[in-house]
This record gives C-alpha cells, structure tokens and sequence, in this order.
C-alpha cells in the first residue's frame, strides 16, 4: 500500500517571492489531445462507453494509491461535443442536444488528470497506456 | 469593465456555473437590459482562462457555447501569471471594451492576490467582484489536505457558491456552511448545485448587484 499522497509529493520550491508566497504542493497533471478519425462511423454511446471507462480507471488507480484527485476531465469535439468530468467520487457526464444520436467520423479528444501524490511521469505512464487501450478497444487510432 | 473573478479549488465547479452566468449575462445583453453587443459586433462578455497543462478543455468547453474566451496557460499554477493576465486584461479593454469581463484562475490560485494586481495595474476597471465556489461534497477532504490553500481562496471573496450541495443531506450542508462561513463571515454566501439550472435571482443578487 502507498503512502497517502500528503506525505510524498514534492513542494514547491523555485519561485520568486513575488510570484509566489505561499508554498502549494504541486500535482502532477496529464494533458493531451489527439485528432481522432475513424475507419468507419462510431456510435457516440461507444464513445461515451469507452472514454467513462477511462476515467474510471484513473479515478479506481488514484483511490488504490491515496492520492488526491485534482480532477480528471474529458473533452470530446466534434459536430456534438461530450463533456465527462470527476474529482474522484462520481463521473459527470454533459453533452450537446445532438449527442446521443451522433456518429462520429472523426473527433478531437482533449483530456486532463490532475493528480496530487504521484510523479509526472508515473500519472503519464498509467494514463497514455490506459487511454490508449480504451480508444484500442473501439477499434480507435489515436 | 465589470469584472467576476472566479476562484476555487480544482474540480469545484467552477465552469460550470461560468457557463450559468455567462448564459445569464448573454440572455439579459437580449433583453437589453444590462450587455448586449455593441454596433461594431464586439462581444460584451469575454472570459478568461487560466489554465493548467498543455491542452485546455474549459476553454474548449466555453468557446463551444459559442463563448468569447481568451486562453493563458499558467507555467506555475499558484502564481497564476499575474503579469500576462493583467496584460491580457489591459488588451481586451482597449481592443474590445467589453461591459463585462469574467476570468477563471486555476483551481490553486489565490483569487484575492490576483484581484490586488488587477485593481493596481488594470485600466478602465468599473467594478472588480471577487466570487470562490466551494466544493461541498469534498469541503472536509480538501480542509483537511490544504487548509491553507482552501481557506486562503475563501478568506477573502466578496461572494461565495458553495457548490454540489446535492451531494449532501441537509444537515451536513448545514455544518459544512457554518465551517465556510466561519472563514468568511462578510461575503455574500449562496448554496448551489450547478448541476442543475441555479435560480437566476441568485445571479443577479450574486453577480450583477453591485
């Protein structure tokens, strides 16, 4: 079991005092976005379906580790756009009035993880492999 | 110029309810009773904002609303580029003089250091309101986590939206107000799930009524 993440992270350490005063723990983020296009048309409730796993999977590892969820967001745009977002309790799930009806051809995917506790490089380790394998799973290229 | 200046912790809220107000603001320029485009075609509501990461999404989010929205992204998350947003600011006012300009800090900023930088430096400011949303659902976790970030944002705003009160049975609403209340006493204090649509009165007391 991890230590919870309070007692690990890093602080902040190189700013000017006038910039910054107050010494904030700094949490590492995950960002991206990919142009998606599809060989065939894709059902926006396979999407939907696909992305929530991820963010679900975020949310399950950063739980199992202790640490803190900043949020973790999800942007998905297109001629409908889906909004999911969550700070590590439930999933809220937004979209455009044409969504739930859309097929997708090709999108543009945007996605944050803000997470306090582990390093950079480990929340990018998890997230590009986990994200890469739900896109896979719909027969997505990212 | 009319400035909201938007704070909270991440995960607050805090688009969301821009989204409301920005709504709110728009649906009123209709009505033609407080914004409304000038003849040049400028939008009379611009948002800013400041975000986290390589690649923003409340901007993508607000912009998809067919929002006006500047985008600066913040190397150092706590400071929150003091300077360039008051650049930013000082160029909407002379590029666009929009009647209203709302700006949406990264959830680790101070509001009340940003709002100090501003008043100094910023030109053509009419009135400049200082609005934290609380995050109810997760008030005692992030208390407890960072008590100095999460009050500090609160300490000092003109008003604050205690967010996600769904989540919640009455009673902890109740303790979880008296603790937010307790850090703030003088600030204007609304609970809110802007989850759902938030009672326009609660706008316009909250942000037009000066």
């Amino acid at each position: 079991m991890s230590e919870p993440w309070h007692e690990q992270f890093p602080m902040h350490s190189n700013q000017s005092s006038l910039e910054c005063s107050t010494k904030q723990p700094n949490p590492a983020i995950f960002s991206e976005t990919h142009n998606l296009v599809f060989l065939e048309k894709v059902s926006s409730q396979k999407i939907q379906q696909a992305l929530t796993l991820w963010v679900e999977e975020i949310r399950a590892w950063a739980k199992g580790n202790a640490y803190l969820v900043g949020h973790i967001k999800i942007f998905v745009e297109g001629q409908e756009n889906l909004w999911l977002s969550s700070t590590g309790r439930s999933i809220n799930i937004k979209h455009s009035q044409g969504w739930s009806e859309f097929f997708a051809e090709k999108v543009t995917l945007s996605v944050t993880a803000i997470i306090f506790g582990p390093s950079k490089k480990v929340l990018e380790e998890v997230a590009q492999e986990r994200l890469f394998v739900c896109l896979k799973s719909l027969g997505l290229g990212v | 110029m009319n400035i909201l200046l938007f704070g909270g912790f991440l995960g607050s809220g805090k688009t969301s309810i821009i989204l409301q107000v920005a709504r709110y603001l728009v649906k009123n320029s209709e009505k033609g009773f407080t914004t409304g485009p000038s003849d040049s075609g400028k939008p009379s509501l611009v948002i800013i904002e400041n975000e986290v990461g390589e690649t923003g999404i409340d901007d993508k989010i607000l912009k998809a609303e067919g929002l006006s929205v500047r985008d600066l992204f913040a190397g150092c998350i706590c400071c929150t580029l003091n300077a360039e947003l008051t650049i930013c600011l000082n160029e909407i006012q002379e590029e666009l003089s929009p009647q209203w300009v709302i700006i949406e800090t990264t959830g680790m900023a101070f509001p009340d250091r940003i709002a100090d930088t501003i008043t100094k430096y910023g030109k053509g400011i009419d009135s400049l309101k200082t609005i934290v949303v609380a995050d109810a659902e997760r008030w005692d976790e992030l208390s407890m986590a960072m008590p100095g970030l999460i009050e500090g944002q609160i300490a000092k705003a003109d008003v604050i939206l205690l967010n996600k009160i769904d989540c919640l049975e009455a009673k902890q609403v109740s303790d979880v107000e008296k603790s937010v209340r307790g850090i703030n006493p003088s600030a204007l204090f609304y609970a809110i799930s802007a989850h759902n649509e938030v009672d326009p009165q609660i706008w316009c007391k909250a942000v037009t009524e000066k």
